[in-house]
């Protein structure tokens, strides 16, 4: 998969040798974090280079990921309906598990 | 990378309240979640416990109960405000909660609810003066989008298709 980096009239490619099931550009619109389906990697727009990653995550597959507006943490949902907090700067993981419920009577 | 079976996928879909979306509030404190179970919970980041919590209502008609989900159809969407004290989402209706009343705050109607369409996202404009949303409506194949300008105060809202 190719990733375009647009900016004004500049064009730039960033090869990524994986799958990705997600992305998102951080809050200081400096990196873009994917997820291969199990890790979270940050890749710097600038130098295109891979400066950060998370490795398994969850035991289950990564469905969408977002940033907090001060970029001090990362959520992730996956397969099994949780979510995983990630703490940018402690570097801890906090699950939420079985959030909702599984089915509800109307 | 791990293969995953197709049956992991459809059991654990099928049998978990699915998690449709997810917002962090702007002050980065707060997290929301809106779900198929038609329920909106808010999560405090620092203590990790969750700490609102609103079931879905169906055209605004009545105030949320705790146990009973009234709503049709699942919350597929959530934004905060810039100021973080709303939550809107979107299903059948666009649906805004006060997070400081701890209640409905407004309906504003989905245009094609007659036509079975939902809300499919909702989002709110930095300043807060604007709400924007797509349905399940297609127009040449793409969704619709409408700017609106909600009135929080008097209740009222003007509405454009873009």
């Amino acid at each position: 998969m190719t990733v375009y980096h647009y900016h004004k009239d500049l064009k730039a490619e960033i090869k990524i040798e994986e799958r990705i099931t997600t992305m998102a550009i951080s809050s200081d619109s400096r990196f873009l974090i994917y997820s291969n389906d199990i890790d979270i990697k940050f890749i710097d727009l600038a130098t295109k280079e891979e400066v950060r990653v998370f490795e398994d995550v969850s035991e289950h597959q990564v469905e969408n990921l977002w940033m907090s507006p001060n970029g001090n943490y990362i959520a992730v949902d996956t397969l099994d309906q949780s979510i995983s907090l990630i703490d940018l700067k402690s570097e801890g993981t906090f699950i939420f598990r079985d959030i909702h419920e599984s089915k509800t009577f109307v | 990378m791990k293969v995953r079976p197709l049956f992991e996928m459809i059991f654990l879909s099928f049998i978990k309240g699915r998690i449709n979306s997810l917002a962090f509030s702007f002050d980065s404190q707060y997290f929301a979640t809106s779900s198929d179970d038609k329920s909106i919970k808010v999560f405090d980041i620092k203590t990790k416990e969750l700490v609102h919590q609103f079931s879905a209502i169906d055209g605004g008609k009545k105030i949320f109960f705790p146990l009973v989900t009234i709503s049709q159809a699942p919350i597929l969407d959530a934004s905060w405000s810039p100021d973080n004290r709303y939550i809107v989402t979107g299903n059948t209706d666009i649906q805004l909660y006060d997070l400081q009343t701890k209640s409905h705050a407004m309906t504003l109607e989905n245009p094609h609810k007659k036509e079975g369409n939902t809300i499919t996202e909702v989002i709110i404009s930095p300043n807060g003066k604007t709400l924007c949303f797509t349905s399940t409506k297609k127009y040449k194949g793409y969704p619709e989008i409408y700017r609106l300008d909600p009135n929080l105060s008097g209740g009222s809202s003007s509405m454009t298709s873009s």
